[in-house]
C-alpha cells in the first residue's frame, strides 16, 4: 500500500508539471484529491489494514495528500501569472482603503482629556442634572433671592404648570454651572476627605462669536483639614499644562464669587502670541480660563460639613474656551453648527 | 466705570505707568478693560505764534494765516472767528501734518478753495476740551514756547481706565475710592478729603421729610439750598466730566454727577420751587401708579416699588431716576440736594423688573455707606459754593433710623497660614490692613481683632480679611503645591467610562459625533411627529428655536444629516445626550440616550444591516446578552414616538425584557420633514439601561463542538423564525448559531434561499463528544426539514 501511494504521488507530480491550463490542473484535482479521487480512495481503505499498519500509512497518505495540494497550487499560480501579465505589476501609490473614518467631536476629546488629568491626582468624576432647582445651584452656593452675582449668570427657567408650587428647594431651572453638582450635592452625600470634579452641559441666556446658550464645564473641590490656597494654585497649574499640552504661565487675579473666599480669576499666558499680546488676549497677553477660590464657609454648612475643622479649594471653567484656544477657532458657534467638513479634522 | 488718572491723582502719587497701574489693579483689586490714552495723537499739535494774517483769496470767511512753530513756517487756511491782522504775535495750538484729533480728523496737506493749508489752528473743542465759543480759535499764554506740546501745556494727556468693579466693591464706585484702593496697592500716601460746613442754615425754605418705608430707605439727607443760579460749569469740572464720558448739562446737574463719580454716592436736585405743600414721603408704591422721569419716559408700577411723593403727587423713582415733575430748570433758584441711602435688593428688582439701570442703581445695588451721607452733601456744597458763591444754605435734613455698630472680626494670624499655606509676616498683615483703613488691634500672640472701615460692607467674615491680606499681599507671591492626605482610592466612573467606550466604538465604526443643543422648536417638534405637550418648556428662552427641551436625538441629527448632505455624498453621525421628560406635577426626569444616523445610496438596505451590525457588535463589546424581535405597535399604540420608525424595517432589542435599543428604517413622512430625498437608517440605545448591566461570564472550562449545517428554505420564511427553531431544538447544548452565508440564485429555485449556519455546542460540566453534538445537531436538522421543509445541503 506504501508502494501504491508513492507511485500515486510520482504520477501525479508528473502530470502535473506537464499540464498547461488550469482547466487541466483542476481535472487533475479531482483525479486525485476529489471525492472519488485515487488518494481519497486509498485513504478509505486505512480502515482495512492492520492496527499496527494504521499509522503508519495514514500518516504517509496525508503528507501525500499536501504535497498534492501544494503542487497544484504552485502550479496554478504559475499558471495564472503567465495568463495575466498585469498581475506582476504593483501599483504602490494607488490610495490606501480607508474604513471607518470617525471622528469625535472636539468637546468629547476635551472632555476625556480632562478626565484624565484630574483621574491622575486622584479625583473623582461626578455628574449631576441638568434641569436643576434654585437651592442646588444658587442658595447652597451662597448666592441668595436678588443677589447682584445672579446677574452674571442670566438663568432659564422651567415654565411652571398651572396650580403647582414651587418646591422648598425653589425654582426649577437649568443648571448654569456645574458647581451645583460638585459642590453640594457631592459633599452632602460623601464625607470628607474628598477630590471630585463634574463635567457638563450648563446654560446661560447668552450668545454671540464667545458665548452659547448652552455650553460644557468642568467643577472640582478638593476637601480636607488642611487644603490650602497653595494646593489650588498648584493644581491649576499642573492640570492646565496638561491640558492646554503647552508650557503655561499662570496667574491668579482678584475676583468675587459668592462661593468662595478668597476667590480668584484664573488666566494662563495667551497661546496665540505666547503673551506678547494680541486681539484674542486683548493685548493682555493673558487669556480668563475661570474662576477659583477657598470654599466659603457658607457652602461647607449647607453641605453639612464643620467649618472650622475642614477646608478646601473649588474651581469652574470652561470646555470650549480651552479648546478655541488650543485649536484657534474664533466663534464658538462653529462647536454646535455639526458640519463634518469641521468635525473631521478632530 | 471709568476713571480718569488725573482725576485720582486728587488724591494719590501715582508713580507707575498706566500700563503697570492697569496691571497691578487688575491683580490686586479690579480688573481693568481698556486703557485709553486721550492726548494720544495730539503729539503734534504744537504752540505755534502767528506771524501774518491775510484773506483767502476765493473765500470771505476764510484768512490765510502764517504761523511759525519754532523751527519752520507753514501757512494754514484759517476759519476762525476771533482771527484778524490784529492776531499777528498771539500764540495758538497748531495741528501739524500727522496729528489725530479727538474726533478722529487726521491731518493731511488739504486744498481749500485754491489754497492748499498745511496744518490747521484749533479750536479748544478741536482739542477734546470744552467748547468756548462758534468756531473760536484757542488764544494760549504768549509765554508760551514756541514748539512746545499742547498736551503738556493744557494738561490733555489725561489716561482714562475702564474699570469692571466687582459685585461686592461698591467702595470702587467712585474716583476717590479707587485712588485709596491704588494708594494701598501701592504703599503710598492716601490724600484723605473732608470738608466741613461753616454756614448755619438760614431755615427759611425748609422741607418736611417723612419715610414711611423703613425698611428700604434706613436714611434720607439732603440740603435745601437757594441762592442757586444755573448755568455752566466750570471748565475744570466739564473736562472732567466729559473724560470719563458724562455730557455736561448744567452747573446743578454736573455737580450731582460729579460727587457721585468721585464719591460713589449718587445725588439728586429737586427745584425746590416743585415739590408741593414742601412735604416729602418715601414710600412703597402701590400697584398702577405712574411716575414720569427726567428722560420722558413713564413707568407704570407695582406694588413695593420705592417712590418719593409731595403733597399731591409721585416726584421720583427712588434710587433710579428724578421725577420730570421736579426737575431742576433754567428757572430753579433754590434746590433739595439729596443724598439717600436706600436698599440695595428694592433698588435692584425694580430696576430689573422696569429694565430700567442708571449709574445710581449700578451704585446702590452694591450697597452705598451709610454713615457718608452728609460728609458727601458737605463736600457736593463746598463745590457749589466755588461755582455760586451767593448759594446759601437753607435746610439740613437727616432722617432716617440707623444704628452704627462697628463691625469687629476677630483673626488668628495661624488661620491665614492654614488658608494660604504660605506664612505672611504679622506685621505685614497689619500693615495692609491699615492701609486698606481697617484698625487693627493685637490681642495676645497671634490674634488681630479688625474694625472693618463702613465703606467695606462686603467684610463680614475672616475669610473675607484673608481674602484682603492675601490680594493685596499678591496672589501670585503664594507658592504652590498639590494637595496631599489619605484619600479613599477614588470610584471609577463607571457609567462615563461606559460613555466613552462607547464612543470609541462608533467612531471605530466610522461614525462623527455630533453636540446640539439640549433645546428644540415647536417645529421640530412637530416634524418628528411628536407633540409639544410632551416636552418641558422654557419659561424664558433665548430664541424661538430654543423654546423646548428635546425628548430624542433623532430629529437634531436628521437636521445634521440635511445640512451635511450638501457637502457630502453620505452621512454617518451620532449623538450621545441627555434628554429631558415632564413628569407629573412639575417635576422633570433626564436620561442619557445614544443615536445614530446613517443615509442609504440605494434602497437595498445594505445600510441597514451595517447599522444592525454596529449595534450588535456594540453589545458584544460591552459583553451585554441580548434579544432581538421584529418592532410591533404594542401597549401604548398612539405613541407619537413610533411616526419616525418605518415598522417593516425595524428591530427592537432586548435585555430581560426590557428595551435597549431600537432599530429601524425612518419612514418616509419623517425624512421628506426633515428634507432628506434618500433612505435614512437610525438606531436609537436606552444607555442608562445599558450602562446599568455589567455582565461577564466565566471562561468556559471545557472545549465545544462546532458544526456546519447549510439548507435551502422558502425565501419568505424570517430569519427570526429560523433562529428560533434552532434554539429550541439544540437546548441545552447549542451556544452559538451565527449565519454565515445566504444565497438565492437560479440553482436553488424561484422563492428560494440558501442559508448556512455555523453552530456550536458545548457542555459546562464535561468535554462533549462528537456523538453527543451531532444527535442535538441531528434534531435541529429535523426540526427545520419539519417546520419548514428545509431541504439539507450539507451538514
Amino acid at each position: 500500500m506504501k508502494k501504491t501511494l508513492e507511485q500515486l504521488k510520482q504520477k501525479a507530480l508528473d502530470e502535473i508539471q506537464k499540464v498547461n491550463d488550469s482547466e487541466g490542473l483542476k481535472n487533475l484535482e479531482t483525479e486525485y484529491l476529489g471525492r472519488k479521487g485515487k488518494i481519497t480512495k486509498v485513504l478509505r481503505e486505512i480502515k482495512d489494514i492492520s492496527d499496527e499498519m494504521k499509522p503508519v500509512i495514514g500518516k504517509l497518505a496525508n503528507e501525500v495528500k499536501i504535497e498534492l495540494t501544494k503542487a497544484l497550487k504552485t502550479a496554478d499560480s504559475k499558471l495564472s501569472g503567465k495568463s495575466s501579465k498585469s498581475k506582476d505589476f504593483f501599483d504602490p501609490t494607488l490610495p490606501g482603503i480607508r474604513s471607518g473614518d470617525g471622528h469625535l467631536h472636539p468637546i468629547t476629546q476635551m472632555l476625556e482629556k480632562i478626565w484624565d488629568v484630574f483621574h491622575s491626582m486622584n479625583f473623582d468624576i461626578v455628574d449631576g442634572p441638568e434641569i436643576e432647582n434654585d437651592y442646588y445651584n444658587f442658595q447652597a452656593l451662597n448666592i441668595p433671592q436678588d443677589h447682584p452675582a445672579r446677574d452674571m449668570q442670566d438663568t432659564f427657567y422651567l415654565k411652571k404648570e398651572k396650580n403647582t408650587s414651587v418646591g422648598k428647594f425653589g425654582e426649577l431651572l437649568l443648571r448654569t454651572h456645574t458647581s451645583a453638582a460638585s459642590q453640594v450635592r457631592t459633599m452632602e452625600k460623601n464625607k470628607p476627605p474628598l477630590r471630585v470634579i463634574a463635567t457638563g452641559k450648563c446654560y446661560r441666556r447668552d450668545e454671540d462669536v464667545s458665548h452659547t446658550p448652552m455650553f460644557h464645564q468642568f467643577d472640582g473641590v478638593a476637601v480636607d483639614t488642611n487644603i490650602t490656597f497653595s494646593d489650588l494654585k498648584g493644581t491649576l497649574h499642573y492640570a492646565m499644562r496638561e491640558i492646554l499640552e503647552e508650557d503655561i504661565k499662570v496667574r491668579f487675579r482678584i475676583s468675587y464669587f459668592p462661593f468662595v473666599e478668597p476667590g480668584a480669576e484664573f488666566d494662563v499666558t495667551c497661546t496665540i502670541c505666547n503673551g506678547k499680546g494680541c486681539p484674542t488676549c486683548k493685548n493682555t497677553g493673558w487669556l480668563e480660563m475661570g474662576g477659583c477660590g477657598m470654599i466659603h464657609p457658607n457652602v461647607l454648612k449647607a453641605a453639612k460639613y464643620d467649618p472650622n475643622k475642614y477646608q478646601g479649594f473649588a474651581f469652574g471653567f470652561g470646555i470650549e474656551r480651552p479648546i478655541m484656544i488650543k485649536h484657534k477657532i474664533a466663534d464658538i458657534r462653529t462647536l454646535f453648527a455639526n458640519d463634518m467638513r469641521f468635525l473631521k479634522q478632530f | 466705570m471709568k476713571v480718569s488718572l488725573d482725576w485720582l491723582k486728587e488724591y494719590v502719587d501715582i508713580k507707575v505707568s498706566p500700563e503697570e497701574l492697569a496691571d497691578d489693579l487688575t491683580i490686586r483689586s479690579v480688573e481693568v478693560n481698556t486703557i485709553e490714552n486721550s492726548g494720544k495723537g495730539l503729539d503734534k499739535v504744537v504752540v505755534a505764534e502767528i506771524i501774518g494774517v491775510k484773506k483767502h483769496p476765493n473765500a470771505d470767511k476764510l484768512n490765510l494765516v502764517n504761523v511759525n512753530n519754532g523751527k519752520k513756517e507753514f501757512e494754514v487756511v484759517c476759519g476762525g472767528v476771533n482771527i484778524t491782522d490784529k492776531s499777528v504775535g498771539k500764540k495758538i495750538p497748531f495741528a501739524m501734518i500727522g496729528a489725530v484729533l479727538p474726533n478722529g480728523m487726521e491731518m493731511k496737506k488739504v486744498n481749500i478753495r485754491g489754497v492748499e493749508s498745511c496744518g490747521m489752528i484749533c479750536s479748544s473743542e478741536e482739542l477734546g476740551l470744552p467748547k468756548k465759543g462758534e468756531r473760536e480759535i484757542l488764544f494760549l499764554n504768549d509765554k508760551d514756547k514756541k514748539g512746545a506740546k499742547v498736551t503738556e501745556i493744557l494738561g490733555l494727556n489725561d489716561v482714562i481706565l475702564d474699570l469692571d468693579v466687582l459685585a461686592n466693591r461698591a467702595d470702587l464706585m467712585g474716583h476717590y475710592g479707587v485712588a485709596r484702593e491704588i494708594a494701598a496697592i501701592s504703599k503710598t500716601k492716601f490724600k484723605k478729603k473732608s470738608f466741613d460746613i461753616e454756614d448755619e442754615p438760614k431755615n427759611n425754605k425748609e422741607v418736611k421729610v417723612l419715610i414711611k418705608d423703613k425698611k428700604s430707605c434706613s436714611r434720607y439727607s439732603a440740603l435745601v439750598i437757594s441762592g442757586v443760579k444755573i448755568g455752566t460749569s466750570p471748565d475744570w469740572m466739564k473736562k472732567r466730566l466729559e473724560s470719563v464720558g458724562i455730557r455736561s448739562i448744567n452747573n446743578i446737574v454736573d455737580l450731582t454727577n460729579y460727587v457721585m463719580l468721585d464719591r460713589g454716592q449718587p445725588l439728586h436736585a429737586f427745584d425746590y420751587a416743585k415739590v408741593q405743600g414742601k412735604t416729602m414721603t418715601v414710600r412703597s408704591a402701590e400697584k398702577g401708579e405712574r411716575v414720569k422721569t427726567l428722560d420722558g419716559k413713564t413707568w407704570n408700577l407695582e406694588s413695593g416699588m420705592l417712590i418719593i411723593e409731595d403733597q399731591n403727587r409721585i416726584i421720583d423713582l427712588a434710587g433710579i431716576m428724578g421725577g420730570a415733575n421736579s426737575e431742576v430748570s433754567a428757572k430753579t433758584t433754590t434746590i433739595i440736594l439729596q443724598a439717600a441711602t436706600f436698599d440695595p435688593i428694592n433698588i435692584r428688582q425694580t430696576s430689573r423688573k422696569l429694565g430700567h439701570r442708571t449709574d445710581a442703581v449700578g451704585r446702590y445695588e452694591k450697597t452705598v455707606d451709610l454713615t457718608q451721607t452728609l460728609a458727601h452733601l458737605t463736600y457736593a456744597f463746598s463745590l457749589l459754593k466755588e461755582m455760586i458763591p451767593e448759594a446759601t444754605l437753607e435746610q439740613v435734613i437727616d432722617e432716617g433710623v440707623w444704628q452704627l455698630k462697628p463691625v469687629n472680626i476677630t483673626i488668628n494670624t495661624k488661620q491665614i497660614e492654614n488658608l494660604l499655606g504660605i506664612k505672611i509676616p504679622k506685621n505685614e498683615i497689619i500693615s495692609i490692613l491699615e492701609s486698606l483703613e481697617a484698625k487693627v488691634k493685637k490681642s495676645g500672640k497671634d490674634t488681630l481683632i479688625v474694625q472693618v472701615p463702613t465703606f467695606r460692607p462686603d467684610l463680614r467674615i475672616p475669610e473675607d480679611i484673608i481674602e484682603e491680606v492675601s490680594r493685596i499681599y499678591g496672589y501670585n507671591k503664594l507658592g504652590e503645591s498639590v494637595p496631599t492626605g489619605d484619600l479613599e482610592p477614588p470610584q471609577a466612573p463607571k457609567y462615563l467610562s461606559r460613555i466613552r467606550q462607547v464612543k470609541h466604538y462608533l467612531k471605530g465604526k466610522g461614525f462623527t459625533e455630533v453636540y446640539n443643543y439640549s433645546f428644540t422648536s415647536k417645529e421640530n417638534i412637530q416634524k418628528a411627529g411628536l407633540k409639544v405637550t410632551d416636552h418641558i418648556e422654557i419659561e424664558n428662552p433665548l430664541a424661538s428655536d430654543q423654546q423646548y427641551m428635546r425628548t430624542e436625538l433623532i430629529s437634531g441629527l436628521l437636521n445634521n444629516t440635511h445640512e451635511n448632505l450638501k457637502h457630502n455624498s453620505c452621512v454617518k453621525l451620532f449623538e450621545l445626550s441627555n434628554v429631558y421628560f415632564p413628569k407629573p406635577g412639575g417635576k422633570t426626569h433626564e436620561a442619557p440616550l445614544l443615536s445614530a444616523v446613517v443615509t442609504g445610496e440605494k434602497e437595498d438596505g445594505k445600510e441597514y444591516f451595517e447599522l444592525k451590525g454596529s449595534i450588535i457588535q456594540l453589545f458584544e463589546e460591552q459583553n451585554v446578552s441580548y434579544k432581538s424581535e421584529i418592532l410591533t405597535k404594542e401597549g401604548k399604540s398612539d405613541c407619537p414616538y413610533w411616526n419616525a420608525y418605518n415598522l417593516k424595517k425595524s428591530l427592537k432589542f432586548t435585555h430581560n425584557g426590557k428595551v435597549l435599543a431600537t432599530l429601524s428604517q425612518l419612514s418616509d413622512t419623517v425624512s421628506q420633514k426633515f428634507d432628506i430625498d434618500r433612505p435614512v437608517y437610525f438606531f436609537v440605545v436606552f444607555l442608562d439601561y445599558l450602562a446599568s448591566l455589567k455582565i461577564f461570564s466565566a471562561i468556559p472550562k471545557y472545549p465545544s463542538v462546532m458544526l456546519d449545517i447549510a439548507f435551502v428554505i422558502e425565501q419568505k420564511v424570517l430569519f427570526e423564525d429560523i433562529e428560533k427553531a434552532v434554539w429550541q431544538s439544540g437546548k441545552p447544548l447549542l451556544t452559538k448559531a451565527e449565519l454565515f452565508d445566504i444565497y438565492v440564485g437560479k440553482q436553488i429555485g424561484i422563492g428560494k434561499k440558501s442559508m448556512a449556519l455555523h453552530l456550536e455546542y458545548r457542555a459546562d460540566d464535561k468535554t462533549l463528544s462528537i456523538q453527543e453534538a451531532q444527535n442535538v445537531h441531528n434534531k435541529i436538522i429535523k426540526s427545520l426539514e419539519n417546520k419548514f421543509d428545509a431541504q439539507i445541503r450539507a451538514q
